[in-house]
């Protein structure tokens, strides 16, 4: 029992940690300090529930309850240091309505019943559904919080033991076109460096990455790197000042798209510069170029393949005439001078250089384009695979690495390969000991596709995980009205009533982050593990065993035979044996059980900390760069031009909508909305116009405005100058707000290679209420 | 039983002739930094006498460059009638 004044002088001593933490970031206090002040409580490590950056934290336990958060300074992502939402991340396991009990709607009204009856009556609607309709009339969609187990078996029975490919996740939404990104440019997802990268670099360019506000203790650790190094520069490139910008050495705004245009730029200077790095182009580059005017996906049954077309350096930098810094300036809205300054940052060869990006390169209807086009940057001067010098895409959720991109619960992967590959179906039929021909050598539905397919009707039952579909996705009405529709039969496991419950069939209380065991993948492919640290409440049970007890009950339990006492130890020694080897091996379960995470390629007993170069990993050949991901051991230089977004500001709709996240919410708000602090910094969604545009409307900070597009329209409040700053004729709304849905009015257009929506470009309306 | 938490910010080079003096206080719990120059000073004490005769004595340490306050908590003060 902790007395009251211990209890005071530990949240007097936690209260000057954190204040000295934001002073002095990656600031340590040795963990002996906490436990004299706090000697009731027991501290274990975990990697926090939120952002991809994969804070280490240590939460201390006192009397069955999780009561308090620490960074943890063994963790080599923030070596101690936590954000306000990690701080208080423990507090979102006990909101008062938290999801205890199963529910099932019983005529129109969702009622309480025994989590056993709910789970017999998924899997006798899965039954009922495939014997009816077929295999692919259901799916599963999940997401990158899912833990690495829970979208292991979701993966392993729809696809190994149902024989579908109807398995989507979330990050579909937020890192797919990352993943074609490195696929085409590399051969193989993922970045190559680590966060190493950002204490050995000179230059920081943030592409459209907000990342004081959703990256904020690597930010810190930017910001830390420029305090001690003083040649550190932080450029941040955006279409809106935000608190990046404020802290940044220079900002730069561009119109929306037209970072394509930029990055052409950039690369046209480098080469005018004669700052091309040849040595490292003629050994370890191939040129490609592909299709053009490639849509936008918003037709129903929209198709598009790319095709790779090769080329020369010749005919590259013929493409890049169009794009001299004038002609890209009028475009743009970037000087000419500053197209040149970047070029220069890239091209100095006595410069370090790191590429940042995340959501705002990502979702964008050429986000594959795009995250080539700064891979070219890179490998044009060859600052890439070394410290200090590389591309690097940030993940926004705790595992869309680890569960969604490397165990693969996209509709055509698998946890190695992908499914229209035989010899990654043969590899999966044999692990998970079933026939290979359950394993569909065909796609089926991405994301917006499958929720299409819902509202056609080709697809009759869904089971939604750790996701809020209902808020985030484009065009929402749509969507909510295809999953209202008769025959349709909707499961949500989830952890609150949200609005993806209020419109499920069934709703499966899910177990949180620490009332159960798992691992979690960051964006620098450190794996992370848990243990169960708290109960679950009621009737909570994790994804992980949900998926299991219907698979069970569905007649595979012989797919399914682990303990509960061991089973995520069993999953994970299962799912290994996919990623055996130097390219991808992961770490056993007792190594990751010791260790505050532990970066993939795992060989040997050592972490692999920068791909594609024989000093730093086992797998490359020769002694320097070797891009083994594509069969020609190069990387590939892609020609892909600037194609304009498919709805720009018009007379009708003379704004351009741009929506995104504060610092306080995670994503739908579901669970920090339930932390009183976070709640009250943040109360409620808000769009933010340029204080010119408010001038000219006659608004004020506090007044209503209506948004208008051609999906809908929202009414909400007006922020000038409050906290970001859209630039003239822009609008931004966050998206975590359930009672202010900003996506009823969005547009579900997609990259139609990555399958990833554009939430940052539509076209909007803005009318004085 | 008023309990406060500091920053404390020595004079260049006196870092650890603070720290040696913070520790000597009656009523103070320090916690230097690992690697950095900054010490979190926590006091505690049984009424507002002693609290004074605390604050005396931090103030009375010539190493300290800068002390922050950051958290104070006191006793709510009897309602008089």
């Amino acid at each position: 029992m902790v007395s009251r004044r211990i209890f005071i002088k530990n949240m007097a001593l936690s209260s000057a940690v954190v204040a000295a933490q934001s002073l002095l970031p990656g600031v340590l206090f040795p963990s002996a300090s906490f436990g004299a002040a706090a000697s009731g409580l027991t501290w274990h490590k975990t990697p926090c529930r939120f952002c991809g950056v994969g804070c280490g934290l240590l939460v201390g336990i006192d009397s069955g309850r999780a009561v308090a958060v620490k960074g943890d300074p063994a963790s080599a992502v923030n070596k101690g240091l936590c954000c306000v939402k990690g701080y208080h991340s423990v507090q979102a396991l006990y909101g008062k309505d938290r999801l205890r009990s199963a529910q099932m709607r019983k005529n129109g009204r969702l009622v309480d019943v025994p989590l056993s009856e709910a789970l017999d009556a998924v899997a006798d609607h899965f039954k009922k559904t495939i014997a009816a309709h077929g295999k692919d009339s259901v799916a599963i969609y999940g997401s990158g919080q899912w833990t690495i187990p829970d979208g292991y078996v979701a993966a392993k029975l729809f696809k190994g033991c149902l024989g579908t490919n109807n398995v989507e996740a979330n990050a579909r939404l937020c890192m797919a076109s990352a993943v074609t990104g490195f696929l085409t440019s590399f051969g193989l997802d993922e970045p190559m460096g680590c966060y190493e990268d950002i204490d050995h670099a000179d230059v920081f360019i943030l592409w459209g990455n907000n990342m004081a506000e959703m990256h904020p203790v690597l930010f810190s650790r930017l910001l830390e790197r420029r305090q001690h190094h003083k040649r550190t520069l932080i450029v941040d490139l955006a279409t809106r000042t935000t608190r990046t910008s404020f802290a940044a050495d220079k900002s730069i705004l561009f119109e929306p798209q037209t970072d394509l245009a930029i990055a052409n730029c950039i690369a046209y200077q480098i080469i005018k510069d004669g700052r091309v790095n040849r040595s490292f182009v003629e050994k370890h580059v191939a040129f490609k170029k592909g299709h053009t005017d490639i849509g936008y996906g918003l037709e129903d049954g929209f198709h598009f393949k790319d095709e790779a077309t090769p080329t020369d350096f010749a005919g590259y930098a013929a493409f890049l005439e169009d794009y001299t810094p004038e002609k890209v300036a009028s475009l743009t809205g970037v000087s000419a001078a500053d197209l040149r300054y970047l070029a220069a940052l890239y091209g100095d060869p006595n410069r370090k250089v790191v590429s940042f990006w995340c959501m705002g390169m990502n979702q964008h209807t050429r986000g594959t384009w795009i995250n080539n086009l700064v891979y070219n940057l890179h490998l044009l001067v060859g600052k890439i695979s070394r410290p200090g010098n590389g591309p690097f895409s940030l993940t926004g959720q705790p595992s869309a690495c680890g569960t969604v991109r490397e165990v693969g619960t996209l509709t055509h992967k698998l946890p190695h390969g992908v499914v229209m590959n035989e010899a990654a179906r043969k590899k999966a039929a044999e692990i998970w000991q079933v026939p290979v021909e359950n394993i569909d050598p065909k796609p089926s539905h991405h994301t917006v596709s499958m929720f299409r397919a819902l509202d056609s009707g080709a697809i009759r039952m869904m089971w939604i995980q750790v996701t809020n579909p209902m808020v985030t996705m484009p065009k929402l009405k749509r969507y909510r009205d295809a999953a209202k529709k008769e025959g349709r039969f909707i499961v949500v496991s989830d952890v609150y009533p949200t609005p993806t419950t209020d419109i499920a069939d069934v709703v499966l209380p899910s177990a949180m982050w620490i009332e159960r065991e798992g691992m979690y993948g960051n964006s620098e492919r450190r794996t992370q593990h848990f243990q169960q640290l708290v109960e679950p409440p009621g009737e909570a049970m994790s994804d992980t065993l949900q998926i299991i007890e219907v698979a069970r009950r569905m007649g595979f339990g012989d797919k399914f035979p682990q303990d509960p006492k061991t089973h995520i130890r069993e999953i994970w020694e299962e799912y290994r044996r996919f990623h055996d080897g130097p390219k991808h091996g992961m770490a056993p379960y007792e190594v990751l059980l010791q260790r505050p995470g532990v970066i993939w390629p795992f060989h040997e007993g050592r972490e692999t900390k920068w791909r594609y170069h024989a000093e730093t990993d086992p797998a490359a050949k020769g002694s320097s760069f070797d891009f083994y991901g594509k069969p020609d051991h190069r990387a590939w230089i892609w020609a892909r031009p600037y194609e304009p977004a498919p709805e720009v500001p018009d007379r009708e709709y003379p704004f351009w909508l741009c929506t995104g996240r504060v610092l306080e919410h995670w994503h739908s708000g579901s669970m920090t909305r339930r932390i009183p602090v976070l709640h009250r910094a943040v109360p409620e969604a808000y769009a933010e116009l340029h204080p010119d545009d408010a001038t000219r409307l006659g608004v004020r900070s506090g007044e209503r405005i209506r948004l208008v597009t051609r999906r809908g329209s929202l009414e909400m409040t007006v922020a000038v100058d409050q906290r970001g700053r859209p630039a003239r004729g822009h609008v931004f709304v966050p998206f975590f707000d359930e009672a202010l849905l900003i996506n009823e009015v969005t547009l579900d257009a997609y990259c139609p290679i990555s399958k990833q929506p554009d939430y940052k470009k539509c076209a909007v309306k803005v009318e004085r209420v | 039983m008023p309990v406060k938490s500091y920053l404390a910010f020595s004079h260049e080079g006196r870092y650890p002739h603070m720290i040696a003096r913070l520790e000597q206080c009656d009523g103070v719990s320090v916690y230097p930094a690992e690697n950095r120059n900054v010490a979190v000073v926590v006091t505690s004490s049984d009424d507002e006498s002693s609290e004074q005769r605390v604050k005396s004595a931090l103030e009375a340490i010539v190493d300290i460059h800068c002390l922050t306050l950051v958290f104070g908590y006191a006793d709510p003060a009897p309602f008089a009638v």
